[in-house]
Formats: C-alpha cells, structure tokens, sequence
C-alpha cells in the first residue's frame, strides 16, 4: 500500500515537471524574436517583398481571415487584443530591421471585403488598421509611433466595448448574461418556426457572435428552408469564408462542429479550464498534449507528420542498440564475475576506454574502419550501445557482488548450491534492478534519439531531424523534439520508480534507488 | 607536501598542459620579445580573454597542487575580472621595430600561411586552408580544456551549494528549485544546447552557460542525495542542535566529506564536457570562429575522407586521450589503494 502509495506520489510529481518542461519549452519557444505568432514563426517581408511573401504575412498574421468580434462578448474582445498584440509585437520586430515603411501601406490596404462584415465593423482590427495606416507615415519608423499606434488600438478597443454594450441595452437585451441568454435563445427557436418579432430579429442582429451557439442550435432542429436560412446566418454573423467549389451549407456545419467551444458560455470549473486554455501557453501546451506541435517551417507540414515519419526509423535504431546492450552486458558482468585477476583487469581497462571515448568519436572511427552505407542502422546502433554495453556490465557486476556477499547466498552454498544453478536460478534476478533503472534511463534514446550518430550514419530519424531544423531555424519542429524527449524521460523515470516496486517493494518504498 | 603517486600524475600532467596553456607564447604570428619602441613583448601585450583564462587556470592548478587553494580561487576570480576588460580577439601586431625573440612556432590558429612555407617551418604540416596543424591542435585543446574545466567549476560550485540548500532547508522555495532543477534535467541536454546556441549570436561564454545550464541538475541531484545521507548522521543532528546554519553545516561539517564525490564527479564532468563541447562543435555550434576546437578540427578532419588525414588522427586521438585521462583521474580508488597510496 505504501509503495502504491508512492509510486502515485511519483507519478504526480512527474505530471507536474512535464507540466513544467512544456512551459519551459514554450517560453523558449515564445521568447524568441518572430516567433509570437501562434502559427510559428512569421515570415518577414523584406523591403522588396513579392506578393507571395506578403500573402505569406497576410496568412500568418491573420489578416486574410475575418476577425470574430463583438463587444459583447469578453473572450472576443481579448482575442482582437491578442491579435493586435501579435502585429504590434511583428511591427517592431520589423522597424529594427528597417521595413515598417514598407508594411505600413501594405497593411493599410486590409480593411477590405470581409472586413466590413456585421460584426468586423466593429472590430478592432478594421479600426487599428485605420489607426495604423494613418499614423505610421507620419510617425516615421519610430518605436514611439508603433508605441502610439498600440495604445491607440487599446483605447479603440475599450471604446467598442462601450459602444457594444450601449448598443445591447438600445436594443431591448436584459443586461445580465443569463437572462440575455434566455432573451437570444427565445429569440433564435422563433426564427427557426418563422415567427420572429422584429425586435427578436434585431437582438440576433446586435447580439453578433453571443447569438451564434443558438442559431446553430436552432438550426439543427429547424425544418427546411428555415434550417437553410439560419445556417446562412451563421455563416454570415461568423464571417466564415467557404472555399471555393465547397458546399457551404455542410462547410458551415463543420465550421462550426470545430468552433463551437469558443461562443458557448461555460461555468464552473468548465470556465476555469476554458479560460486557461485561451491563453497562448495553455493552448500550446494543450495542443502539444494532444500531439499538435503547429506547423514546420521547413517542411511546410504538421511537425506532428514530421515526427511520425521519423520516429520509426529512432525506434528500430533504439531497440537495436538496447537488445545489443542487455545481450552484451549481462553475458560480460558474469565473465567478469567469474574471471580471474588478470582477465578482470583487461575487462576494467576496456570498460574505462569505452566509458570514456565520446559517442562522436566512436562514431567518426566507425566511420572511418567500417565505411558504412548511408542510413545503415545496425552500426549506428552499434555505436550507441558499445559504451552502454560495459556501462550495464560494470553496475551489475558491482551488484552482483553486493548480492553475493548477503547472508542467505552463504546459506545457498552451504546447502550445495554452487555454480550456474546459484548464479541464473538464484543471483541474476535480485541483481538485476539497476539494469532496469539503466534500461529506463535509455528509453528516451527510443524517442528523441542520438542528435551525432544519427546525423553522421544519415539515418533519417528524430535526432537528425532535431538537427536539421536547428540548422535550418525551423524552430517549432526542433522545440517539439526537445519537449517530447523530456517528456519521454520523466515518463521513463517513473517507469523505472513503478518497476523498481514491484521487484523489490521494501527497498523501493524506503526511497532507495538501485 | 606528501607526495604520493597521485600527486606524480598530477604534476605530470599539470607539465604536459603547459603548452597547450601558454599556447600564445608557444605559437603565435607575433613576436615574443621586440625591442624599438615597445618594451613590452607583442605577444603578451595583445591576449585575448580565452588566452589569459588559460594561463590563469595553470596557474591555479599549480597552485593546488601546491596546496595553496586560496591562491588559486583568487586566481581564477582576477583573471575572470580582467578577462572582462580585455578584447574579445587578439590584437594584431604592434609597431616594433626590432623583433628579439620569435615564438617556437611563428603561427597562431587563426594566421594562414600565405607563402606556403616549406615543411620544415610547419612541424606537422598545415590543413587544406594552409594553416599550421600544431597551432590548430595546441589552440583546438587549449579551447576545449578550457570549456570542459570552467564549465566544470561553475557547475560544482553552483550544484553543490544549491543540492545542500535544497536537502538542508525545506520550503516552499527550495522545492520549487529542486522541481525547476528535475525539469531541466528531463530535457535532451546536448539538442537543448544545440537550439539554445543556434538561436544567439555565437559566443564562447554564452556556450559555457548554457553547458552549465544543462550540466547543474546532475550535479544538484547528486549533492542534494549526499547531502540527505549525511544529514542522518549523528555528527550532523550534533551540530544542528548546537544552531548551526545551513551554510555553516556544508561548510565546516558537510564538505570534508562530500570532497572525495565531489572530486570524482568534477573529473567525470569535465570528460562529458569535453564530449559534449565536440559533438557542439562537429554540428558547427561550438567554439565560434576564427577560434578553433577538437570538434570543429575533428570535422574538418572527417570532410576530406575517405583521405584520413593527420589532422583527423591527431584531434581523435586528443579527444580520447584527454577524456580517458579525467575519467582515471576520476576513478574512485578503493580503501586498499588508498592505504597502498598514503
């Protein structure tokens, strides 16, 4: 019970470091310049930008999709800030590099079609825009005309939700959410039967986004043409753009199967939650829980797609180099157990060579002796494993011997029990618990693999690919292997802590470690 | 001094080091002495931070073995200080007239030899840019010694007195450090340095920071365990009960016996360093040019095979031998040797 008991505590403490290696990742992540995108990193456009550079600026910013505001809805408003931030933040990253002139006219040039939508008039975004294209020229390339822009967006924003509200109490809404709920509820089932009143007509209308998550509903259960209207509704108050060659009555209803968590209130713990995960942090953290890592900068692809067609390649390399290890290391520790002085001593020199001759060097040296194919993952596993095969050995002859000096071997002998049948039958399996922590300890190789070897040998797995993108800056996918490897390694530990209970279940919960 | 056999190897060692410490008195552009209108020697006038650090921690390790340890610390916290204030490269040659003495070999790492000097000016030859081989190596250990040792010290200085803290006071604080510590000890070390110094401008210090970044929880982790041990003990509850501090009790109890690991785990340390620092530099992350290192001369060196070149053999060759060396001077000897040894 008490060894449950800890093996619970452990797993808790483990939960709570992952949480806190995700958050170091992301602030590694989002500390870095360029990088406060949500998307990954933004793509700059230089001062003799291409169309398609500015298209690539349009979409990372955001600014090629409609903005989701209404006053009356406060995560909305926080969004439109967090949005304006992003372009404020991309802004002075772009004027130390001298091309805010250059952005200025090209983000003044927004305000366009969808824009002006029911609710993106009053969004933040089309009068920051404004703000923007008015200021920046005469402000120059100044930190201090960003500066001013930026507080001229907040106090616009502060102004909508002021006009928003003002707005809701004209139209006849009762101030206090649930009864406005109520009011909108009401509102949108008697659209959905055809007999709206023209004041019901009109909250819908003010009520922009707060209305929509009863709209939906509505329509799901209106019958047709009805239903065929309310979804148009939607579609229009969510200012969704449907694709080209889309149907956008069945584009509309996924669109919204996949939104409809942001527009629906939510209360008690839901809300907690809710708000945590709408903060950049908790949603990136959310997102790397749900293996959701963003996009690869340099493979223009999920890096979770990345990861997943390199992780076989890391796995089949780790399995070798660990099945090698135990195969080796065992057979080794009772040679050297049993071996004389002289022999012991040959075994304690070889192991004190390939403990100390770094994994970069064994590998050039394999390299140079074995001259393998690219990708050859058998020397490669060879390489990783020939320091862990006399690492093992040397910790399990040390407890070997620790379990051969014990009280109850001596009784073993002294009833007769000698040789193989005292060393396989009764020493190898109390001697084993520090090759379980040891094997524990190389399981992250399985994951995150060998950053050297895997790039010397070519083999295309996640180490390698870890380089490549530090190489290449593709930050999203070098940041997603760091944290999954130090995911892999808390996990890893706790494996060993659960395994260590259950073989040996006293020593384990006093807290000794093998 | 008692000297045993341990202190032989030391000495030896502390000797064969010379060289590669006083690197730019041994091979340097510039000449040693020169009289005209400078009295001071050119090559001493112009070092660069790297170059002091190297003398100074010589010096220090002299002074160890001497027994002097305070000397030594002051030493290496001086030469830290005027590191500081010294440019970060070395200055070129000053105006001096006569030149009276020449280093042993005329090249530093970074100066090509534009001429192609015949071989005998070059004692092993030069690289495919016409550099001199023996200056790469000399400045290449020099460079990695260096790393590995003074991320060495950071990291048990600053280990041992955050594992004691954490072991010894138990609040709120130390074990947000300690769980702090344990998730920075989750991460892939070597990829997180990796992106760490691909992300900044590269700088030889920066490295070194983020080596002792990643290599601090190990260390922490294997004091703070010590440290639980010994507070068991009945010595401790003793001078706990006489109202000892923290600090006091790591001081003047706790690391008398805590020096033997912290020996053995400081030489073990400094060999992951140093293979750490290579495998930095064969990815094109470690030392930032012009300065060189064994990694970067050891991927230099794997670029022209299927030729295997000198230059390849020689930084294999250091890179093992330099760790081989801290881990058997790290090897915890037994109580059989010790008394054989004293």
């Amino acid at each position: 019970m008490r060894a449950l008991g800890r093996a619970l505590q452990r797993l808790l403490a483990a939960a709570a470091v992952l949480l806190f290696v995700l958050v170091l990742a992301f602030a590694a992540l989002g500390s870095l310049a360029g990088a406060n995108s949500d998307d990954g990193p933004l793509v700059a456009p230089q001062i003799h930008a291409t169309p398609a550079e500015r298209q690539l600026m349009r979409e990372s910013l955001g600014l090629d999709r409609p903005l989701l505001m209404n006053a009356d809805v406060p995560t909305a408003a926080r969004t439109a800030r967090r949005a304006w931030a992003r372009v404020v933040s991309e802004l002075e990253r772009l004027e130390a590099t001298g091309s805010l002139l250059e952005v200025a006219p090209l983000l003044s040039a927004f305000p366009s079609r969808e824009l002006q939508t029911l609710d993106a008039k009053h969004s933040a975004l089309a009068l920051a825009l404004r703000e923007l294209a008015r200021c920046a020229p005469l402000s120059g390339a100044s930190r201090a005309g960003v500066r001013a822009v930026s507080t001229a967006v907040a106090e616009a924003c502060q102004r909508l939700e002021a006009q928003g509200q003002a707005a809701l109490s004209l139209a006849g809404l009762k101030p206090t959410a649930p009864e406005r709920e109520q009011q909108l509820e009401q509102a949108a089932l008697a659209c959905a039967q055809g007999n709206e009143s023209e004041e019901q007509r009109r909250w819908i209308s003010v009520a922009g986004c707060a209305a929509l998550p009863h709209l939906a509903r509505a329509a799901e259960v209106a019958q047709e043409p009805r239903a065929q209207v309310l979804w148009d509704r939607v579609r229009e108050v969510a200012a969704i753009q449907v694709p080209a060659g889309s149907d956008p009555r069945a584009f509309t209803q996924r669109w919204w199967r996949r939104h409809a968590d942001e527009f629906t209130p939510a209360g008690g713990l839901e809300s907690i939650a809710r708000s945590l995960s709408s903060s950049r942090c908790g949603m990136w953290i959310a997102m790397a829980l749900r293996g959701d890592f963003g996009e690869s900068t340099r493979h223009q692809r999920p890096v979770a797609e990345v990861l997943r067609e390199r992780l076989p390649a890391t796995m089949r390399t780790g399995w070798l180099a660990l099945v090698l290890i135990l195969a080796l290391a065992i057979p080794l520790a009772l040679l050297q157990l049993r071996a004389r002085a002289r022999l012991r001593l040959v075994c304690d020199g070889a192991t004190a060579v390939a403990l100390a001759v770094p994994e970069t060097v064994v590998a050039v040296l394999a390299l140079i002796v074995l001259e393998p194919a690219r990708g050859n993952e058998w020397i490669a596993a060879g390489v990783l494993a020939l320091g862990g095969i006399f690492y093992f050995a040397a910790h399990l002859r040390v407890r070997l011997e620790e379990v051969l000096a014990e009280p109850w071997v001596f009784a073993l002998r002294m009833r007769g029990v000698k040789g193989q049948r005292l060393i396989f039958r009764h020493l190898l399996l109390p001697a084993l618990s520090p090759v379980v922590t040891l094997t524990a300890s190389a399981l992250p190789l399985l994951v995150s693999g060998s950053v050297v070897v895997e790039t010397m040998f070519g083999v295309p797995g996640m180490g390698s690919a870890a380089a490549d993108a530090t190489l290449h800056g593709d930050l999203p996918l070098a940041m997603s292997a760091i944290a999954l490897g130090g995911a892999a390694t808390l996990i890893s530990w706790w494996l060993a802590e659960v395994v260590q209970i259950v073989l040996n279940p006293p020593r384990a919960a006093r807290g000794v470690s093998a | 001094m008692n000297t045993t056999r341990a202190h032989w190897v030391w000495i030896l060692l502390t000797g064969a080091l010379a060289p590669v410490a006083f690197a730019p008195l041994l091979c340097n552009e510039l000449p040693l002495l020169a009289g005209g209108a400078s009295p001071l020697s050119p090559a001493l006038w112009g070092l660069a931070p790297r170059d002091l650090l190297g003398m100074a921690l010589w010096c220090a390790g002299v002074c160890v073995l001497c027994g002097r340890g305070r000397w030594a610390l002051a030493l290496i916290v001086v030469s830290l200080l005027a590191s500081l204030a010294l440019p970060l490269e070395r200055v070129g040659a000053t105006a001096a007239s006569d030149v009276l003495l020449h280093c042993p070999v005329p090249y530093s790492a970074e100066s090509v030899d534009r001429e192609l000097s015949s071989a005998s000016v070059h004692w092993l030859g030069t690289d495919r840019y016409s550099r001199d081989l023996l200056a790469l190596l000399v400045y290449g250990t020099r460079d990695s010694l260096l790393c590995a040792l003074l991320v060495t010290l950071m990291v048990t200085a600053l280990g041992t007195v955050s594992g004691a803290w954490t072991a010894l006071v138990r609040t709120p604080w130390s074990t947000t450090v300690m769980r702090g510590l344990q998730a920075l000890d989750a991460f892939p070390a070597l990829l997180a340095v990796l992106v760490l110094q691909s992300l900044c401008r590269p700088s030889f210090m920066l490295m070194l920071g983020w080596l002792v970044l990643f290599r601090w929880p190990s260390q922490h982790r294997l004091v703070q365990g010590e440290v639980r041990r010994l507070e068991g003990e009945a010595w401790c509850a003793a001078a706990r009960s006489d109202g000892a501090s923290w600090w006091g009790l790591l001081r003047h109890e706790m690391l008398p016996h805590l020096r033997a690991m912290l020996t053995t785990h400081a030489a073990l340390n400094v060999a992951l360093v140093l293979a750490m620092e290579s495998a930095l530099a064969w990815l094109g992350f470690g030392v930032p040019a012009p300065a060189v290192s064994l990694g970067a001369l050891l991927r230099q060196g794997q670029d022209d095979l299927p030729f295997v070149t000198p230059l390849l053999l020689t930084s294999l060759a250091l890179i093992c031998g330099l760790c081989f060396a801290a881990v058997l001077l790290g090897r915890r000897r037994t109580p059989a040797e010790e008394s054989g040894h004293s």
